[in-house]
Formats: structure tokens, C-alpha cells, sequence
């Protein structure tokens, strides 16, 4: 009788053991991101279902707008982001963004006047200001 | 008077030192020149200069450009006609008898031995020709001769004069206490109307004195009778000290003490004269009527951080206004102006530079009025290096069916120099415009770096340029539509 209590505890510790979460054993087992990763990052003329149209490195300046698209799969948790956007280096606005898991894309626009002639950059970054892209244009005539 | 007063007493060591610096140097020229043709010119022209003078002051402008014209001429003539007596001036010793001599310590020429010499000459019927120049040089007249330099002696010359010796047919030329030459032949006086008992000799000491202001004693070898020939005056001499009157008159030689308070009294009365002159021209410089200037000058920066550069100043030069005697503020250029700015306290970024009156370096007698602008900023920075990536700039129109789909650099940065605060709103570096007009299909062009600010550099001088590549598409046709 003793020998069977003592296999029925060794049988109950087995079971729990075999049910207890991996991550209990594993030394080196990966962590899921805090950070959004961004998969995809483009300037287009537009956004059409969601998707950029016409991406491109140069626009003209007859658009009456263009469009930062940026896709981030995947995204552990609601968070935001910025895209800054520069005129021949000079920060002319920041718009935020917020992403929401798993998996987010969003664009911001700008609209074109005659005076935005010239390179531009847009840098996308996290709620800490680190850059996960940088894209560079050039809007002409 | 009072203003002539506070002029003098405000004197400072330099003014003193320049007036008698001055003061000497005309004392100097009336010592070298006094008694001669050429000190007679210049007085001569110191009048007429005075003239005119007065008559630009009394508005007579026809008459005082006149004046002018014959000044200029007059000086020129006395170069020419009386080159000889300044080359004598010129041809002395030592220097230290031209800066220093004084008249009375000059070598005395020993007319006492002259005298009794040519007595015994005379006496003996020993025909002798001397020749005392003064002033004028006779190189030119004289020629011939034998130098001699030796100390004057009654033995000498009469062993110089003495029957057979080879030299005893020509003159011999006394200078101080030295027969300086013998055996020189002297010219001949072209004059028909010298008495017929003059000789050859007679003839050569009036033809040399006719030219120059030379003293020449004749002794007759015939008569044994002595004459003293100066310049158009033939004096017969009958006795030993009428000859030394003669001498002292006409060579300046006297052993009279009272002779020599005259001189130093003259001396001394050119000296304070040649001080009164030079105060006066002085004053008129440095104390005369205030006149105003402003010039333009650069500035100069001092005592910098060696590991900082300027890279900019809101200006490189100042307006300096300043003032003095006009005759001074007239000589004045810019580059006798200095404005000089410490830099030792400047920190990186704008300076603010305050300009005194302690930055500002002047020549002597010029006043310092005002400066504009008062203070100059000046943008200092530590240059240092950063990676910039590049990016294209492009030009001109894309032909609406294509779409410029991507475009990447070769090298993709470059490392530039510059300011650290130039950098601060500096993200990319830029290519020289790309046009884009005649792209239609994907290709690659190198173009050179934009490089704005100007005051940055490229660090590897050999990366000037940059490939860029570019990768074209058609645009699809519903956005060619509406993009047209």
C-alpha cells in the first residue's frame, strides 16, 4: 500500500512537471519582441486600399499630395510612432501614429505647395526617437 | 599763445627727439654748406617759397603757381650748375668729419709756414706756383701731378721749387697741412689784357682762379716779386705779413681767439635758429588746425584657441574715424591703422566682441574719434568630422509616363569638416542638381557634392563626386491620366 502512495505521488509530480510551460526549462528560449518591426516602408503618390500606389523617389511638384506608407509585422503592443518629416534638413511636422498588434500598417500625407520644391527625408521613429528608417525624395517640377 | 603753450607742454619724449633729430640734420647742412653758392641758392629759394606762401594766402593763385614753377626750377638749376661745389661737400675724409665736424677743429692749413716759405722763395728768385683750393673741387680744372701728402714744411717747399728738380715746373696743391700734389699743370687763362710781365705761371694761377675759388701764389723767378691771384683780384704782395693777411682773409685760417667767439657765436646762433624752425614746422604738424578723417580698416584677430576657427564674423572691416594737424591726417594711409581684437576669452559659437579705444592701433599725433559698428560678433567652432549620407538632388521634370522607382548613391556617405555647430542641422549632404528631364529609362550619373554651408569641406579630397543610380518604370496608365 505505501509502495502505491508513493508511485501515485511520483506519478502526480510527473504529470505536473509534463504540464508545466516550456520556457521553465529552457535556458536560452527567445523572448517575444517589445518592439514594433518594420517590414515595409515607401513614398507613394497615394493609398488605395491600404496599399501605396506609385512608389517612388521622385514627385511632382503638380501632386497635389503625397504619402508615407510604413507596415510593422508584428507589433507586441499598442504603441506609437512618428514620422518626421524634413525639408533640406529642416523639420517642418511630426505626426504620430499609433499601431496596435499584431500587425499595423499606416501612412501620414503631406500636403504639396509650390515652395516644397527640393529634397525631403522622413524618419520614422519610435515613441524614444530611435530611427527605424530614414526615406529620402525629391520633389521637382 | 596759450594753445602754443599746452602744445609744449604736452611734449612727450618721441616729439622732443624728433625735433632735435631734425634740428641737427639742417644745423648739419648750413655746417657743410656755409659760405658756398649753394647755401646763397637756398636761401634764395626759402624766400621765394615764403612768397609763395603769402600769395596763396592773399588769393593770388596765378602768382603763387608762378612761384612754384621757379622753386622747382631754381632747385633743379643748383644741382646742376653747382654740382661741384656739393660733390666737395660730399668727398670729405670720414663720415665722422661729415656728421660730426666741427669748423674749428678742421686741419688748419699752416699759413704761418706758407708764408715765411714763399718769403724765401722770393728771395731766393725761386720761381713757385702754390695752389690753396677752398671750396670748389679742382679735380676737373687741374691736371697731371704727382701725389705727394706730405706735411707742409719751410724744407719742403723750397726742395719742391728748387732748381732742377723734376717737379719744381708745375703747381703744387696744398690741402690743410699736407702738399697733396705736385708737378700738376694748371690752364691758361685766355685773357688778352694781364700786364705783359706775366708769365706762364702768372697765366696758369689766372686761368685756374677765372674756374674756381682757388687761391694761387705766384713767385716770380725773373723778379723774385710775390702776387696772390683770387678770383678776378691780382694782389701784389710786398711783404711776408701782408701775405698772411691775405691767407687768413681769403682761407679762413687765424689763430685769433676773438676770431673764433665770432665763430662760435655764428654757430651757435644757426643752431638755435635750425631749433626755432624745425619746433615751428613741427607744431604745425602735430598741433595744427583739428581735422577729421574716417577710413576703412581691416580687422585683425589675436590670441585665438589654436583648436578653434573662426568661421564667421558679422564684418572684416571697421569704419575708424580719427583726427590730427591736417598736415598730418593728410599723410595718413589705412595701413598705418590697426584694429586688433583679443580672442583669448572666445568660447565656440557667437562672440560678442566689444572694439575700444585699447584695440585700435594709431600713428603718433593721430586721436582716436570713433569706431562703427562698436562691437563685431564672431561665430567660433571646433571643426570636427561626421559622416553624412548623400543624398541626390534632382532637377527639372520627369517625363509624367515614367516614375523614378528608386535611386541609390555611390558612396553612400561622405565624411565632411566643418563646424560642430554647422552640423547640428545638417542631415544629409546633397549632389549638385540632377535633370531629369531626358531620363526615360534606368542608367547612373556621377555628379559632384553640394557643399552648403560653404565653410564645409569634404575630408578625403579625392571623394568630390558621387555615383548615383536610378532605377525607371512606366507609370501605369489610369495615374498617367491623372497626373496630366
Amino acid at each position: 500500500m505505501k509502495i502505491s502512495i508513493v508511485k501515485l505521488y511520483l506519478y502526480i509530480i510527473a504529470v505536473l512537471m509534463l504540464m508545466a510551460p516550456g520556457n521553465m526549462w529552457a535556458q536560452n528560449a527567445p523572448t517575444s519582441p517589445i518592439e514594433p518591426t518594420l517590414t515595409r516602408a515607401v513614398m507613394c503618390e497615394t493609398i488605395e486600399k491600404f496599399q501605396p500606389v506609385n512608389q517612388a523617389v521622385v514627385f511632382s511638384i503638380d501632386l497635389d499630395r503625397l504619402s508615407c506608407f510604413t507596415e510593422f509585422n508584428p507589433v507586441p503592443e499598442q504603441t506609437v510612432i512618428y514620422h518626421q518629416w524634413y525639408h533640406r534638413g529642416r523639420l517642418i511636422s511630426i505626426q504620430q501614429l499609433t499601431i496596435n498588434p499584431p500587425r499595423w500598417s499606416s501612412f501620414t500625407s503631406m500636403q504639396l505647395r509650390k515652395t516644397d520644391k527640393g529634397p525631403w527625408q522622413v524618419d520614422i521613429t519610435d515613441k524614444n526617437g530611435k530611427i527605424f528608417q530614414t526615406l529620402r525624395f525629391s520633389i521637382t517640377d | 599763445m596759450e594753445s602754443l603753450l599746452n602744445s609744449l607742454i604736452t611734449l612727450r619724449w618721441q616729439d622732443i627727439l624728433d625735433i632735435l633729430i631734425n634740428s641737427y640734420i639742417f644745423f648739419r647742412l648750413y655746417i657743410l654748406f656755409r659760405g658756398t653758392n649753394v647755401m646763397r641758392m637756398l636761401l634764395g629759394i626759402g624766400l621765394l617759397w615764403l612768397l609763395k606762401l603769402l600769395s596763396a594766402n592773399l588769393g593770388m593763385i596765378v602768382t603763387s603757381l608762378m612761384i612754384q614753377g621757379i622753386i622747382a626750377a631754381a632747385a633743379l638749376i643748383v644741382i646742376i650748375v653747382f654740382r661741384n661745389e656739393i660733390a666737395a661737400v660730399f668727398k670729405v675724409r670720414s663720415l665722422r668729419s661729415f656728421f660730426w665736424g666741427i669748423p674749428q677743429r678742421q686741419i688748419q692749413t699752416p699759413i704761418n709756414i706758407i708764408a715765411e716759405s714763399v718769403e724765401e722763395l722770393a728771395t731766393r728768385k725761386l720761381g713757385a706756383l702754390i695752389v690753396l683750393p677752398l671750396k670748389k673741387d679742382i679735380d676737373d680744372v687741374v691736371h697731371g701731378g704727382i701725389l705727394w701728402q706730405g706735411k707742409i714744411s719751410q724744407e719742403m717747399l723750397l726742395s719742391i721749387f728748387w732748381h732742377g728738380t723734376p717737379v719744381h715746373d708745375g703747381a703744387i696743391v696744398i690741402q690743410g697741412d699736407q702738399v697733396l700734389k705736385v708737378g700738376t699743370i694748371l690752364p691758361l687763362s685766355k685773357k688778352s689784357d694781364l700786364p705783359n710781365h706775366f708769365g706762364t705761371r702768372h697765366r696758369a694761377a689766372a686761368g685756374l682762379t677765372e674756374q674756381t675759388d682757388a687761391l694761387v701764389i705766384v713767385v716770380s723767378e725773373e723778379r723774385g716779386e710775390i702776387t696772390v691771384f683770387k678770383d678776378q683780384s691780382i694782389i701784389n704782395i710786398d711783404n711776408r705779413s701782408e701775405l698772411l693777411e691775405v691767407l687768413q682773409k681769403y682761407t679762413g685760417t687765424t689763430t685769433d681767439q676773438t676770431e673764433n667767439r665770432k665763430q662760435l657765436r655764428e654757430l651757435y646762433t644757426a643752431a638755435a635758429l635750425c631749433l626755432i624752425f624745425i619746433t615751428g614746422i613741427w607744431l604745425s604738424f602735430a598741433r595744427g588746425l583739428e581735422t577729421f578723417m574716417t577710413l576703412e580698416v581691416p580687422i585683425e584677430f589675436m590670441n585665438r584657441d589654436p583648436d578653434m576657427k573662426i568661421y564667421s564674423a558679422s564684418v572684416g572691416s571697421v569704419k575708424l574715424q580719427i583726427s590730427g594737424s591736417r598736415s598730418l591726417i593728410k599723410t595718413v594711409t589705412p595701413d598705418q591703422l590697426k584694429v586688433k581684437l583679443n580672442l583669448e576669452k572666445a568660447v565656440t559659437g557667437k562672440n560678442e566682441v566689444p572694439i575700444t579705444s585699447e584695440n585700435i592701433v594709431l600713428p603718433p599725433g593721430v586721436d582716436f574719434k570713433q569706431v562703427e559698428p562698436h562691437s563685431i560678433t564672431v561665430n567660433m567652432d571646433i571643426p570636427v568630422l561626421k559622416e553624412l549620407v548623400v543624398q541626390p538632388s534632382w532637377t527639372g521634370k520627369l517625363p509624367t509616363k515614367f516614375i523614378m522607382q528608386n535611386a541609390s548613391v555611390t558612396p553612400e556617405t561622405v565624411t565632411v569638416e566643418g563646424a560642430s555647430l554647422a552640423f547640428k542641422n545638417i542631415r544629409s549632404m546633397y549632389t549638385e542638381a540632377i535633370p531629369l528631364d531626358n531620363i526615360t529609362a534606368d542608367g547612373k550619373v556621377t555628379v559632384g557634392l553640394m557643399l552648403l554651408p560653404s565653410a564645409l569641406k569634404v575630408a578625403d579630397e579625392s571623394q568630390t563626386s558621387v555615383e548615383v543610380s536610378y532605377t525607371i518604370v512606366p507609370r501605369p496608365t489610369a495615374s498617367v491620366r491623372e497626373v496630366e
